[in-house]
């Protein structure tokens, strides 16, 4: 057997478990959570970008209001029309909004608001990994878009849906934490894969594939654009 | 090489959590049902041998549009049990125009009583499903219908979300628990997760292979850019299964199937390149793997076509050209690859559109619907002759439309 033909069979029905899929009944639920989350987040971060520290009151205010806003029912709210054109974040997303949201309610950190712990510079070892997390998600979003417009042999999303695909995700997400102790939670990124990882395992959220569950194109770009701005930096640091 | 205590302390910790989370999936996990054969194509009604005979047209009509409702595309054909006071269900979509913002899926019955269609009613409209959703849908298209191994109909309907066709997604649809057949009702169960850019671009068209376990094989579509065709799978009370893809080929789409062995089907495609012949994909292993095959000998005009197989014959509706929709063939092939055209359905002017086929197999005849100008959805019910057909041109074999006994033709 080729590799090609054990990738595609992978892939394939009848090889393995049936995918599981989330529950009916939590989907509204989940999209309505997700996007206040991560609408809120956002809000924090442009805030943050905008004002600094000052603009605390009025953005956590703002925050709040568009969360809320995107509790409305049916074409009031704001998940209405975001779920029409994007579906649903990723749990990593949410997670990750999760994050900013706690930075800034605890500590307003500026620089953990704005970074989401990718420009966290704790030391060298976590620092390594943070650009790990940062260059998995670009590459896993690069592959995932070519493999949209069925430019591989195979198809990766379809593996989304394996158990096995799960379990790999879940024990990469853990392999910081084996290799360099707890420390690594201090890595902005770092806690919010192991829980998306883990919350996927649980429920299967948003759609039981797991790449839905780790990225979505948003949180790519986003990851494009700090991928990008790292490696302006790094230019030119060495001019 | 060493490693720390900690670091192998913690490397245990991660294989108990890991193999909690195996555990779980497996204990939590449906398991896969096999690969199903397809199932057996029904039976031609005293024909043995499928070369001696041929089709005949007994009646033709169209299909009552709801009320005030100018246009009419892609109708979708299912056949109902027996016990069913209907011999099939249509469905389409029907509204101002394709695409338009009021297109709402329509259904009706040609009822065995009164061997005619009932009146059309609305089963799906996009702000109800959107507000059951929890999300909006811009705009409804094809319809694909099923009926599951406990009986309830599934229905699958093209949903956009921002932007045309090329953002469209695939809504699954169930019969509503207490709804009977004549007073349809369907519920949403999910919109099928095909695609990691946003869900985006996924559609259906052509009708359901059934499986001899009580599943399906549902052909589906991408298009933005790429025209890649996928086979999805559903076991026998309709849940998704898994996902293939069919082609490596990325400019066809509208994919139709037909078993040619329990477990050796032909998908049949839609051809978008200039000239096009219809395209043709082929799987040994009952779906898991695809290899792309030669085109036929058959012109597509970058539109829909339908495949259906009866008896130990495989049936093909298409529009025999390379450009126009005008005319409406319906072919028959021993084996898949060699077609020879048996019936001229339509052959209208260069105006005209028939467009957008699908059969079904019911109350041992074969009907076909299409689009008709996208005004209407025309249909016509086919029997097949025994006996050596007729020394004539293909467009002289067109029968008239009969009255049979028992049978009316409708307006």
């Amino acid at each position: 057997m080729t590799l090609l033909s054990f990738l595609a069979d992978s892939g394939a029905w009848g090889v393995h478990n049936a995918p599981l899929l989330p529950a009916l009944y939590s989907l509204p639920w989940l999209r309505h959570g997700a996007w206040s989350l991560v609408l809120a987040a956002t809000v924090v971060l442009l805030g943050a970008r905008r004002g600094g520290e000052r603009a605390g009151g009025r953005t956590g205010l703002l925050a709040v209001l568009v969360a809320a806003w995107a509790w409305l029912p049916g074409p009031w709210g704001l998940a209405y029309w975001l779920g029409l054109a994007f579906q649903i974040p990723s749990l990593l997303s949410c997670a990750l909004a999760l994050a900013v949201l706690q930075r800034a309610w605890w500590r307003h950190e500026k620089q953990g608001v704005m970074g989401l712990g990718f420009a966290d510079r704790p030391h060298h070892n976590l620092r390594v990994w943070a650009e790990v997390y940062l260059g998995a998600g670009v590459l896993l979003g690069w592959i995932l878009l070519f493999d949209t417009f069925a430019l591989f042999p195979v198809s990766v999303y379809a593996w989304g849906f394996e158990s096995a695909a799960f379990l790999l995700v879940f024990a990469l997400t853990l392999l910081p934490w084996v290799v360099s102790g707890s420390g690594i939670w201090r890595v902005g990124s770092a806690w919010p894969a192991g829980f998306a990882a883990a919350l996927f395992g649980l429920g299967r959220w948003p759609s039981g594939n797991v790449w839905d569950a780790m990225l979505d194109p948003w949180l790519w770009l986003l990851l494009n654009g700090y991928a990008l701005r790292a490696a302006v930096g790094h230019w030119r640091s060495r001019r | 090489m060493v490693f720390p205590s900690a670091v192998l302390l913690r490397a245990g910790f991660a294989l108990c959590v890991l193999a909690a989370a195996w555990t779980l999936q497996i204990t939590q996990g449906p398991s896969a049902p096999p690969s199903a054969a397809a199932a057996p194509a029904p039976q031609l009604p005293g024909a043995q041998d499928a070369g001696a005979g041929r089709w005949v047209e007994v009646v033709r009509g169209t299909i009552p549009m709801p009320q005030g409702v100018p246009a009419a595309h892609a109708s979708t054909l299912v056949a109902m049990p027996a016990g069913d006071s209907a011999v099939l269900t249509a469905f389409w979509f029907a509204g101002d125009r394709e695409s338009a913002p009021n297109v709402q899926i329509a259904a009706s019955r040609f009822e065995r009583a009164g061997q005619g269609w009932s009146p059309a009613r609305i089963v799906v409209n996009r702000h109800a499903m959107g507000a059951l959703l929890g999300f909006g849908l811009r705009r409804l298209g094809n319809p694909v219908a099923w009926v599951d191994g406990q009986g309830r109909m599934h229905l699958f309907v093209v949903a956009t979300g921002w932007g045309g066709w090329a953002a469209s997604r695939v809504l699954h649809l169930q019969q509503t628990a207490g709804s009977s057949a004549s007073d349809l009702r369907f519920e949403p169960l999910r919109v099928l997760s095909l695609s990691w850019l946003w869900n985006l671009s996924y559609l259906v068209h052509t009708a359901p292979l059934s499986l001899d376990d009580g599943g399906m094989v549902l052909p589906a579509y991408f298009e933005l850019g790429a025209k890649t065709p996928v086979a999805l799978r559903f076991d026998s009370s309709g849940q998704f299964v898994g996902m293939v893809r069919m082609s490596q080929r990325t400019d066809l789409l509208q994919p139709t199937l037909l078993a040619t062995a329990p477990t050796q089907w032909l998908a049949l495609m839609r051809d978008t390149r200039p000239n096009g012949k219809i395209r043709v994909a082929q799987t040994m292993d009952a779906g898991r793997t695809w290899t792309d095959g030669p085109d036929l000998s058959l012109d597509n005009p970058d539109a829909g076509i339908s495949a259906l197989s009866v008896g130990a014959q495989h049936l093909l509706v298409f529009n025999p050209s390379t450009s126009s929709r005008q005319s409406l063939h319906l072919a028959r092939s021993a084996e898949g690859a060699q077609w020879t055209t048996e019936l001229v359905l339509e052959d209208g002017v260069p105006s005209q559109e028939f467009s957008y086929p699908a059969m079904a197999w019911a109350d041992q005849s074969l009907w076909v619907s299409y689009t008709d100008q996208r005004k209407r959805i025309a249909w016509q019910r086919l029997v097949w002759v025994d006996g050596a057909a007729p020394a004539a041109p293909a467009a002289a074999q067109r029968a008239p439309a009969l009255t049979a006994p028992n049978i009316r033709a409708m307006p």
